[in-house]
């Protein structure tokens, strides 16, 4: 009996699903493709000059689950004026990989870039988007 | 702190002349009507008609200096916009930067040209207790505010009881913190009280900034000859019925388009109220460089009084968010506080410096960048020259004057003491 229960557990873990992506959003690769790293705004449509809020989930793109000790930093900056945010946004780890970025807020129109930095162990990666706010 | 007109011209300013009615109608409605005051929840009494009476007697005291020489409207003059008219302002010395104008002063997102203060109410300690702007000091204010009846009477309506300072072993005639050039007994004075005792103190001065607070954000003016003209646009009068002349309807266009001044002068207050490198050059040589965000940025973040100190009224708002989130790296050396354009016509001279006596040389320089200054390498490269004609400057300045508009409540730019002999209101009533 005890072997069985074993064998059900073994079997259970075995079958486990990939982790998946919990929530709609856009979805980008890090430069080396270690990590995928889907993200939503809150509100949707970013607001001009006013703080919102970045719902952001890194899984590995290997398949397996986010470790515990993965880390993420969300920043912005526009290339065109050469200047970032004038903050720097609160990173609350939600379990799983998933990340909410508190207080962003862009002050001015126009191209943005933004950063997400996801570290595990010494390395530090980067998935980049652009964002065009008018 | 409202007074430079900062007219951004940027990269990428392709001419945009006559902007199509529908794209004219989209930009208009971001930049009017303007919105109601925001409450400040940092500041219980920030609408309470008797903090403002209070706050609007304490403006026009120059008890607040200890040889009676300086009051707030020192400097800040009704008949001027409140503002000083001068470059740079003169307190006990010639200070380093212009003096702001009041006007629409509590919808600002940060004050003083650094943004070292994040509200109305915690931004007073700085020019009350500036050795070389009005010289007071805390402990005086406190003895001010406990020994004359009027003033004590309407401070316990709003606080309280007020701190009993009659033990002047304790409670010095005068003290405040440092640091400050050489040895200053007011600081030692300062630093000999007890925490608990000082704290008592912090709460008194917290409490009339919130006072002055109320009283200022009385200072809102009224929509402009360009609010007209906008209600009228986007209600779908196209002409727009005349409220605008035609030098400053083709101002507007190119405010809106070839000069993209709306990247930083945006919104209906024409400001983002965030900081940029503006290039200007300083006023004189003798001027030290400015070091404008990269300080303000540290000082408001460490300051006591901000909005997530122990005298909010809100801890944990979006105000102290705003101040608890705040970066400051070497690329903002040098960022100065984009200032709103309502009523820039009244606000000469213009800059953080005072450095351009009118519009039209405001508007020249943003147009050629001539004699354009950088205080650094990797900073904002937003600024590229607009490289509008003769006629456009003048256009543009057209449009400029149309964002003037008297307050809304004249009444309250008059000195109590002149109409009351020497009374607060709140006494009479």
């Amino acid at each position: 009996m005890r072997s069985f229960l074993l064998c059900m557990v073994a079997f259970a873990a075995c079958a486990a699903p990939p982790p998946r992506f919990s929530f709609e959003g856009d979805e980008l690769p890090t430069n080396d493709a270690a990590w995928n790293v889907r993200w939503r705004t809150e509100p949707a449509e970013i607001p001009l000059n006013a703080p919102f809020q970045i719902e952001v989930q890194v899984l590995p793109a290997d398949g397996s689950h986010p470790p515990e000790s993965l880390s993420l930093e969300v920043d912005a900056a526009m290339p065109q004026h050469r200047h970032g945010m004038n903050r720097l946004p609160r990173m609350v780890p939600l379990g799983d990989g998933r990340f909410r970025a508190e207080g962003m807020l862009f002050h001015m129109e126009g191209q943005w870039e933004l950063y997400f930095d996801v570290t595990e162990g010494d390395l530090t990666e980067r998935g980049q988007t652009e964002v065009f706010l008018e | 702190m409202i007074v430079a007109a900062v007219i951004f011209s940027i990269v990428c300013a392709a001419p945009q002349d006559g902007l199509s009615p529908e794209r004219l109608a989209r930009k208009l409605s971001r930049l009017s009507p303007r919105a109601e005051l925001a409450p400040d929840p940092t500041n219980a009494v920030a609408d309470d008609e008797r903090a403002a009476r209070l706050g609007r007697a304490l403006f026009f005291d120059s008890r607040l200096s200890p040889d009676g020489k300086f009051s707030c409207a020192t400097c800040h003059d009704p008949e001027r916009a409140f503002t000083d008219g001068r470059s740079l302002a003169e307190g006990r010395e010639t200070l380093t930067r212009h003096v702001p104008t009041l006007l629409d002063v509590g919808r600002r997102r940060w004050l003083f040209w650094d943004g070292r203060a994040d509200s109305l109410w915690s931004q007073l300690r700085h020019p009350l207790e500036n050795p070389i702007e009005m010289d007071g000091d805390r402990l005086a204010l406190a003895h001010l505010i406990t020994s004359d009846k009027t003033l004590r009477t309407s401070y316990e309506r709003l606080f309280g009881p007020s701190p009993d300072l009659s033990d002047s072993a304790r409670f010095p005639a005068h003290a405040r913190p440092g640091p400050e050039k050489g040895e200053d007994p007011r600081q030692r004075a300062w630093e000999g009280m007890t925490p608990e005792d000082r704290t008592s103190i912090d709460t008194l001065l917290a409490n009339v900034g919130k006072s002055l607070a109320a009283f200022q954000r009385k200072l809102a003016t009224k929509d402009s000859a360009f609010d007209e003209f906008a209600r009228a646009y986007l209600g779908g009068d196209r002409s727009g019925d005349g409220r605008l002349t035609e030098e400053a309807r083709r101002g507007l266009e190119l405010f809106l388009g070839k000069g993209q001044c709306t990247l930083c002068h945006m919104g209906p207050e024409l400001t983002d109220e965030e900081f940029h490198h503006i290039a200007v050059p300083p006023l004189n040589d003798d001027l030290p460089l400015d070091a404008g965000r990269y300080l303000g940025a540290t000082l408001v973040r460490e300051d006591p009084f901000n909005a997530g100190g122990a005298h909010s009224d809100e801890r944990d708002g979006e105000a102290a968010d705003f101040v608890s989130l705040l970066t400051s790296d070497a690329d903002q050396f040098g960022e100065i506080r984009t200032p709103s354009l309502r009523n820039v016509a009244r606000t000469a001279p213009y800059m953080h410096q005072g450095q351009f006596a009118t519009l039209e040389e405001v508007v020249r320089f943003y147009s050629t960048l001539e004699g354009a200054q950088r205080t650094g390498h990797h900073q904002e490269l937003t600024l590229k020259p607009a490289e509008f004609t003769a006629a456009e400057e003048e256009d543009l300045v057209a449009f400029l004057r149309s964002l003037s508009a008297p307050l809304a409540e004249p009444s309250w730019s008059v000195d109590p003491h002149a109409e009351t002999s020497g009374e607060v209101e709140e006494r009479s009533r």
